[in-house]
């Protein structure tokens, strides 16, 4: 524009600012930070980022006078675990809340209590599906507007859903309800009885009611400042969530026990109904078992081939436009830890989702390709960096 | 020479000499791979000004290219042009008022909303709207296009369309003459107009062409038979 | 596995497959117009809806729609159809497996059987995505094709599907896999899915040829 001789016009190269060109070409600005060896994050290939966990500190408690936790009287739905995660800029904060609901389907592992045999040792490896129960959970993803869910939010709840099932992380059994009885002493004190002792079992067991309870568990998943995909940290945060849930003790009125009414339904003879009244103890709780071998947590990667002709260590080499830059460049293929960011959520098509135990076994392992090709180094590769992950976020909540 | 291709299978290619891509043809702009993206039979031929490749597949979906012969139907009239359909729920293409025989600023075409056209495909990019014409653009005559009145229109496939037209041999249409006399326009789009003197050949004809879509050739000669057959007794009863 | 293309009359490329007891009809439409929204200015924009064997698309449907996404995205041609609109229904006319815990079936049923609906439609694509499932039992048996009662007792489930160009696995677009499994079992899953998907192939290709030589 400003050099115009006589036929010839000089073309000026448009450049802009990193900041500009990565909003504009976040492809390019991407290839043009791995060329130099770091993300746009200024993070390493290989790099994580810095996550914090805090567990229960959301969780409604009161302390009382003996400087003991306890859980409030909560009616069974409220804060009964909780997470708070903070990796990079994103914020995750999850609430385990729960609810009792009658356990209409005996099924046959019932069956096998009803027999008084011991409950199934919890730790005992099964693989059949149906013993096996998960929590339900909702992902929110905030970001400043209302309306209905994306379906970012509804894949990855499912995605939490089936994963923790599948974990078999929570059986039915530890989900099961076994209230106890609450009597009034000759004295007229009151008192609770739970089947702990086997002194108290057999008490309990004669005011035994015919029903059957179970905990259900919801976890409410929100995410503050989503800056990329965020299913590895939802996950590592329901996870430790729900280390710190604690169930509510419950119990039902002695008088309620074997209290029968009559119904006449529909001019039909009369049914027997029995209505308990299943309350929760203030004071008592227990703690969520959770089968500790399958503790595992996830981490994400993402696989991407290097454009040579974005490298910037090239164009300065090739000064001379004209001569054909992609003579003798090879094309390399690089693994990046922990997606995060624009340009590497948009430009990067072939991603790996692992969740692992701190032992090597893995949970959940789901490979998307469709951009860089997946070689068996790459997975290789990544399995390995997420088992070493997965042992660093077991220390971190293990020292909380 | 014609084989079996399915999309991303390799095809040898001369790389030193030029190469016409045809239907069914892709180069990927990034790889520069030739690949075909869809599956049917090859086609190569190979002259002294290069090498030709397309693919022959059968489908429903029609995508302008420039030359087809279509059949349309006017969907909307605008202040220098019509909107019209070539295949449903595809994007429209426009057809100028000036792509008319004698056409000027004062002459505007008649036609309504609802009308057939036989028309040939002017310009087609995949980044633009399409355009027909109704004119020959070499010479200014009609050519044969323009309003098609009455008659009726049959869906077929693309690659059944194709056949009616281009090839020869094919003895549907010389089948179909043995019995009445019609009038028909073939677009490539899938889409048949036939007009005939009565009613009941009209139906006779468009149930015939249905029916031999899809059925050996052998086979024509009785189908016409039937459906002639049928719409005659029907009016005796 | 049974698959029979051109099964729905008023779509661009329909397929009706079923596999043991799992059975789907895909229909495929495009391209055609999109809405405003669902424009891409410089590609061809896809949309998948999923409808289950019985009830109403929940969460778990999104899920699979997701899925189905993320597998036949790459094996399009895209940038040839720029501000166009692929649809693609696929209807579950039977699930085959216990629906509250899995999906895997049903994945696998949705994606053979787009990529025959896609391929009868004659849109164009790069590749073909077939995919098979595979599970891995208590006594560390390997079962590709499995059924609603091994699904149930396996220890791990594993969805694995490839791109096929020229005849061969080329990429892998999908792993998704469950359960309690090591690194060992990843790839021994990878190895046995490559020998079934090769012969998914060879079927896939002996049926577009007796289907070419019926015209």
């Amino acid at each position: 524009m400003t050099d115009v001789e006589e036929s010839t016009v000089e073309v000026h190269p448009v450049s802009f600012p990193p900041e500009i060109l990565a909003r504009i070409s976040p492809d390019l600005s991407l290839q043009r930070h791995l060329s130099l060896g770091f993300r746009p994050s200024s993070r390493g290939f290989e790099e994580f980022r810095d996550i914090t966990i805090n567990t229960g500190d959301v969780t409604r408690r009161i302390q009382s006078d003996d400087n003991s936790v306890k859980i409030p009287p909560n009616n069974g739905k409220q804060g009964l675990g909780s997470c708070v995660l903070k990796q990079g800029d994103v914020f995750v904060i999850t609430q385990i809340t729960g609810g009792i609901i009658e356990d209409i389907t005996l099924s046959k592992n019932d069956m096998e209590l009803e027999d008084d045999t011991e409950l199934l040792e919890i730790t005992k490896e099964h693989s059949d599906i149906t013993k096996y129960s998960s929590v339900y959970p909702v992902v929110e993803i905030n970001r400043g507007r209302m309306g209905a869910c994306t379906d970012e939010e509804m894949t990855i709840s499912q995605r939490l859903y089936d994963s923790l099932l599948h974990s078999h992380i929570l059986t039915q059994d530890v989900l099961r309800v076994e209230p106890g009885v609450r009597i009034t002493n000759e004295d007229g004190s009151v008192s609770i009885i739970y089947p702990d002792t086997k002194e108290n079992k057999e008490i309990t067991n004669a005011l035994k009611p015919k029903k059957k309870w179970s905990y259900v568990l919801y976890a409410k998943i929100e995410v503050f400042g989503r800056t990329g995909p965020v299913y590895d940290m939802c996950w590592n945060s329901l996870i430790a969530a729900l280390q710190s849930v604690k169930l509510p003790r419950t119990f039902i009125d002695e008088r309620a026990t074997d209290l029968k009414m009559t119904v006449r339904a529909r001019g039909r003879n009369a049914v027997v109904m029995e209505t308990y009244n299943l309350l929760c103890d203030p004071n008592e709780s227990t703690n969520l078992q959770l089968r500790e071998n399958s503790i595992s947590y996830a981490s994400t990667y993402g696989i991407i081939d290097l454009d040579p002709e974005a490298d910037i260590t090239n164009l300065e080499n090739n000064d001379d436009v004209d001569e054909p830059m992609d003579e003798g460049l090879e094309t390399k293929t690089v693994l990046l830890a922990d997606i995060d960011g624009e340009a590497e959520e948009t430009s990067i098509k072939s991603t790996i989702s692992i969740t692992a135990c701190p032992n090597g076994r893995f949970k959940q392992f789901s490979v998307v390709g469709g951009g860089a090709k997946i070689t068996k180094e790459l997975l290789m590769r990544s399995i390995t960096l997420s088992k070493q992950r997965s042992r660093d976020i077991t220390l971190k909540v293990q020292t909380v | 020479m014609s084989t079996l291709v399915i999309p991303g299978d390799e095809i040898s290619v001369d790389p030193e000499r030029p190469v016409v891509l045809g239907p069914g043809m892709y180069n990927d702009p990034v790889s520069q791979r030739i690949i075909p993206v869809n599956a049917g039979l090859l086609n190569i031929s190979d002259s002294k000004k290069g090498q030709t490749i397309y693919v022959d597949y059968d489908s429903k979906r029609y995508t302008p290219a420039v030359g087809d012969l279509v059949v349309g139907v006017i969907t909307g009239a605008f202040a220098d042009s019509y909107r019209v359909s070539l295949s449903s729920f595809s994007t429209p293409v426009s057809l100028s008022y000036m792509a008319f025989p004698n056409a000027s600023k004062k002459n505007r075409p008649t036609l309504v909303i609802g009308d057939l056209v036989y028309a040939r495909v002017c310009t087609a990019e995949k980044e633009l709207e399409a355009e027909i014409e109704c004119v020959d653009s070499t010479n200014g005559s009609d050519a044969g296009f323009g309003l098609l009145e009455n008659g009726m229109v049959i869906d077929v496939t693309l690659g059944f369309a194709r056949s009616l037209l281009f090839n020869n041999e094919f003895p549907l249409l010389r089948n179909l003459a043995q019995h009445c006399k019609f009038e028909i326009a073939i677009g490539v789009n899938g889409k048949i107009w036939i007009k005939t003197d009565e009613v009941k050949e009209t139906i006779a004809c468009y149930r015939s062409i249905s029916d031999c879509q899809g059925q050996s050739q052998e086979k024509f000669q009785e189908i016409i038979k039937n459906h002639f057959a049928q719409v005659t007794n029907t009016v005796e009863e | 596995m049974n698959t029979r293309t051109g099964y729905l009359e008023n779509v661009d490329g329909s397929c009706l497959y079923s596999l043991n007891s799992t059975k789907v009809i895909a229909a495929v439409t495009g391209p055609v117009e999109p809405k405003a929204r669902q424009e891409l200015p410089t590609q061809l924009a896809l949309e998948i809806n999923i409808r289950p064997a019985c009830g109403v698309p929940t969460t778990r449907e999104v899920n699979i729609q997701d899925k189905v996404r993320a597998v036949i995205t790459p094996t399009l041609a895209l940038y040839k159809y720029p501000r166009q609109l692929c649809q693609i229904t696929l209807q579950l006319l039977q699930a085959g497996e216990t629906e509250s815990y899995f999906h895997e079936l049903e994945l696998v049923a949705c994606v053979n059987s787009t990529t025959y609906a896609l391929v009868d439609s004659g849109i164009a694509l790069k590749g073909i995505a077939l995919g098979t499932t595979i599970v891995i039992t208590e006594g560390n048996k390997l079962i590709t094709e499995p059924t609603d009662e091994n699904l149930k007792n396996a220890k791990s489930t594993h969805v694995v599907v490839y791109m096929i160009e020229n005849s061969k696995p080329t990429n892998l677009l999908l792993m998704d896999s469950y359960g309690d499994f090591d690194q060992n079992d990843v790839f021994k899953v990878l190895e046995q899915s490559e020998i079934k998907i090769n012969e998914l192939n060879k079927n896939f290709r002996e049926y577009m040829k007796t289907k070419l030589n019926n015209l």
